[in-house]
C-alpha cells in the first residue's frame, strides 16, 4: 500500500471518475476534453489585442483566433474556466487551496518557479506541435482508440522518463 | 479472496471480451437506422439537381467539384462527363475512404438513371458525407438537355431495370466526347431550380486543441 | 441517439454552461486524485508513485468501455464522434518535447490549471510558461509548416482500423495491456516507494 500520508482519493477510484465525466462529454457534445487548447486560444486572443496587424499575417494565428466570432466564447476557453472551479472548489474541499509553492526537497521556492516556468514553455510548445494534450490526446483521443494519440501518449511517457534521471535534483 | 481492484480488472476483461462478441454496428446498421429520413429526403427531390445545374458548377470556378459516376468501366469508358471520377462498391463500402473525401466540396452523383446513384447517396449519407447532390435523370438527361436532338441514336436493347443507358454513341470517346463538356451557355437556356448550397463544413465539431 | 446536438436544441446559452460543468468535473476529479501538486505527478517519472499512470488509463479503459458499449448497443454514434488525426511527425516529436516539459516543469496543461486553481504558485508560472510556449510556436510554425501539417498524417485513423481488427478486439487489448502495467505498477511501487512527502505545499 502506498506510503504516502495522503487523503488524495484513490487513483482508481478518480481514475473511474474521470473516465465518467471523459464519457459525458462524449454524449453530450461528441468529442473528449481539452485544457491546452484553451491556453492555445487565449493566447492568440490576447496577442491579437496587443498586436493585430501581426495576427493578420500569421495563418496559424488567424486560424486560431480570426476564425471566431469571439475566441473567448470557444469550448475550449470554457472548459478551462470550469476546470479552474473545479480544481478550486475540490482544493476546498480538501483543505488543499492554501497558498504555496509544490517543489522537491533539493530545491529552493524561486529556481522552483524559474523551472516551472522552463518546463511550462517546453510543455506549450510541444503540445502545439502534437496538437494537443494529455487531455485532449491521451485521455480524450485514447478513449475513442485514435492511433495518433497512443502515439503520442507513449511519447509524452518516453520524452518524461528519458529526462527524468538529467533533472532529479528536482524532484528527490 | 479477490481484492475490489481483481474484480474490477476481471469486470473490464468481461466488458472488453463481451464487445469482441457483440460487434459494432456496420454500415449496414447505420443505412438502416437513417433509411427512413433518407428516404424522404430522395422522396422530395431535395438534392436532385438539373443538368443545368450541374453544367453552371462545373464552369463555377468558385466551388469546389467532385462529379462521381457509379457506372460500369465500360459505360464509363464509351462517355462520362468531363471531369467525372469512377468511382467501386468497395470503395462506396470503405468507411475510410468516405471519410478522406475532401471537406467544403460539392459531390454529384452520376449514374445513367438516378436508381444507382440514390443508393450511392444513401451509403455516403451514412458514412456521413456532406453537400452530396444526384443528377437528375443522370447520364440520360444529361446527353438529352445537350444533345443535337436530331442526332440523337437509342442504345441497342437487351437492359432491363431503372439504370439503362438510353442513348448510343458511336465510338468510346470518355471524356473527350463533345457533349462530355458542353459549352457554358447551354445551362442558362434550362430553367432550373438551384439545389446546391453553400459548401458546408464537416458534421462532426473539431474538438481537441488542433 | 447520443451524441446530443445541444447547440441547436437547448440553445447556446445551456451548451456554454455545459462545457462550464464539464470543466468542473474534469477539474475537480484531478484535484481529488493529488494532480495539484507536481511532486506527485512528477512521482510517476521516478517510479515512486504511479499514481498518473493509474489514474490516466483508468480514466481511458472506463471511458472506452462505456462508449464502446454505448455504440454496440445503438446508443451512442461512434462514428460521430471526434477522432483526434494522426499526424505522426509532430505528434510524436511534440509528444517527446511535452515530456521533457512535463518533467521539468512538474504539469501538464490540465493539471497546471488545478495547480493555480489550488493557488499554487509554480502552477501559474508553468501556465505563464505555457503561454509564451506557445507564442513561440505561433511565431516559428511558418518555418517548419509542411512537417506540421504533413508529416505522418493519416487521417483520422483507429487502432482498429490500423491493425484491421474489429473494434471490441482492440478494446480487448487495451484492457490487458493497462491490467498489466497496472500489476507492473503495483511491483515497481513496492520496490521504489519511499513515503517522502506528504506535506502541503
Amino acid at each position: 500500500m502506498n506510503r504516502f500520508p495522503k487523503a488524495y482519493m484513490n487513483p482508481y477510484l478518480a481514475g473511474i471518475f474521470l473516465g465518467v465525466v471523459l464519457f459525458a462529454s462524449f454524449l453530450v457534445f461528441g468529442h473528449g476534453l481539452g485544457a491546452s487548447g484553451g491556453v492555445a486560444v487565449l493566447t492568440g486572443a490576447a496577442t491579437d489585442l496587443v498586436a493585430p496587424g501581426h495576427v493578420e499575417n500569421n495563418g496559424y494565428l488567424v486560424n486560431l483566433v480570426r476564425t471566431r466570432d469571439n475566441p473567448l466564447d470557444t469550448w475550449l476557453v470554457l472548459e478551462i474556466a470550469g476546470v479552474l472551479l473545479g480544481g478550486f472548489v475540490s482544493g476546498l474541499l480538501a483543505g488543499r487551496a492554501r497558498p504555496g509553492t509544490c517543489r522537491g526537497p533539493r530545491i529552493g521556492v524561486r529556481a522552483r518557479w524559474g523551472f516551472a516556468l522552463l518546463g511550462g514553455a517546453i510543455a506549450g510548445f510541444g503540445v502545439r506541435l502534437s496538437r494537443g494534450c494529455t487531455s485532449s490526446q491521451a485521455l480524450s483521443g485514447g478513449a475513442v482508440l485514435s492511433a495518433g494519440s497512443w502515439a503520442f501518449m507513449f511519447a509524452v511517457f518516453a520524452g518524461a522518463y528519458m529526462t527524468a534521471w538529467f533533472v532529479r535534483r528536482l524532484w528527490n | 479472496m479477490l481484492s475490489w481492484k481483481t474484480w474490477l480488472a476481471l469486470a473490464a476483461i468481461v466488458l472488453a471480451a463481451g464487445l469482441v462478441l457483440l460487434g459494432q454496428p456496420g454500415l449496414e446498421d447505420r443505412l438502416a437506422r437513417m433509411e427512413p429520413v433518407l428516404d424522404a429526403e430522395l422522396e422530395s427531390r431535395g438534392v436532385h439537381i438539373d443538368p443545368g445545374e450541374l453544367l453552371d458548377l462545373i464552369h463555377n470556378l468558385e466551388m469546389r467539384l467532385h462529379i462521381l459516376d457509379l457506372r460500369d468501366e465500360a459505360a464509363y469508358n464509351l462517355f462520362h462527363i468531363v471531369g467525372a471520377r469512377r468511382i467501386t462498391h468497395e470503395q462506396l463500402a470503405d468507411r475510410d475512404w468516405a471519410r478522406a473525401l475532401p471537406p467544403r466540396t460539392v459531390f454529384v452523383l452520376v449514374s445513367n438513371g438516378e436508381e444507382r446513384a440514390e443508393r450511392a447517396w444513401k451509403l455516403l449519407r451514412a458514412h456521413k458525407v456532406q453537400n452530396l447532390y444526384i443528377l437528375a435523370g443522370g447520364i440520360n438527361a444529361w446527353v438529352r438537355a445537350f444533345g443535337d436532338p436530331g442526332n440523337l441514336r437509342p442504345a441497342p436493347p437487351g437492359c432491363s431495370g431503372d439504370d439503362c443507358r438510353l442513348y448510343e454513341f458511336e465510338a468510346a470517346l470518355g471524356g473527350r466526347h463533345p457533349l462530355s463538356d458542353p459549352p457554358a451557355g447551354l445551362a442558362s437556356r434550362r430553367d432550373y431550380q438551384k439545389k446546391v448550397e453553400q459548401v458546408g463544413q464537416r458534421t462532426r465539431k473539431a474538438g481537441g486543441c488542433g | 441517439m447520443f451524441p446530443l446536438d445541444i447547440g441547436s436544441t437547448l440553445g447556446h446559452g445551456w451548451m456554454n454552461l455545459f462545457y462550464i460543468v464539464t470543466g468542473f468535473g474534469f477539474g475537480f476529479a484531478l484535484e481529488r486524485a493529488g494532480f495539484g501538486d507536481a511532486r506527485n505527478l512528477a512521482a510517476q517519472f521516478y517510479l515512486r508513485d504511479m499514481r498518473v499512470l493509474k489514474v490516466m488509463f483508468t480514466a481511458i479503459l472506463t471511458a472506452m468501455l462505456l462508449i464502446f458499449w454505448s455504440s454496440a448497443l445503438g446508443l451512442l454514434d461512434y462514428q460521430a464522434l471526434y477522432i483526434n488525426p494522426a499526424h505522426l511527425g509532430p505528434g510524436i516529436l511534440g509528444g517527446l518535447i511535452f515530456g521533457v516539459g512535463f518533467v521539468i516543469g512538474g504539469y501538464c496543461p490540465g493539471t497546471s490549471l488545478v495547480a493555480a486553481a489550488t493557488l499554487k504558485l509554480d502552477g501559474l508560472f508553468f501556465i505563464l510558461g505555457m503561454a509564451a510556449g506557445m507564442f513561440v510556436f505561433g511565431e516559428t510554425v511558418a518555418l517548419f509548416q509542411g512537417f506540421w501539417d504533413n508529416a505522418g498524417y493519416h487521417g483520422e485513423v483507429t487502432l482498429q482500423g490500423w491493425l484491421g481488427i474489429r473494434a471490441g478486439l482492440a478494446v480487448l487489448a487495451v484492457v490487458l495491456m493497462a491490467i498489466g502495467m497496472f500489476w507492473g505498477a503495483q511491483k515497481i511501487e513496492a520496490r521504489f516507494s519511499r513515503g517522502t512527502g506528504g506535506d502541503p505545499c
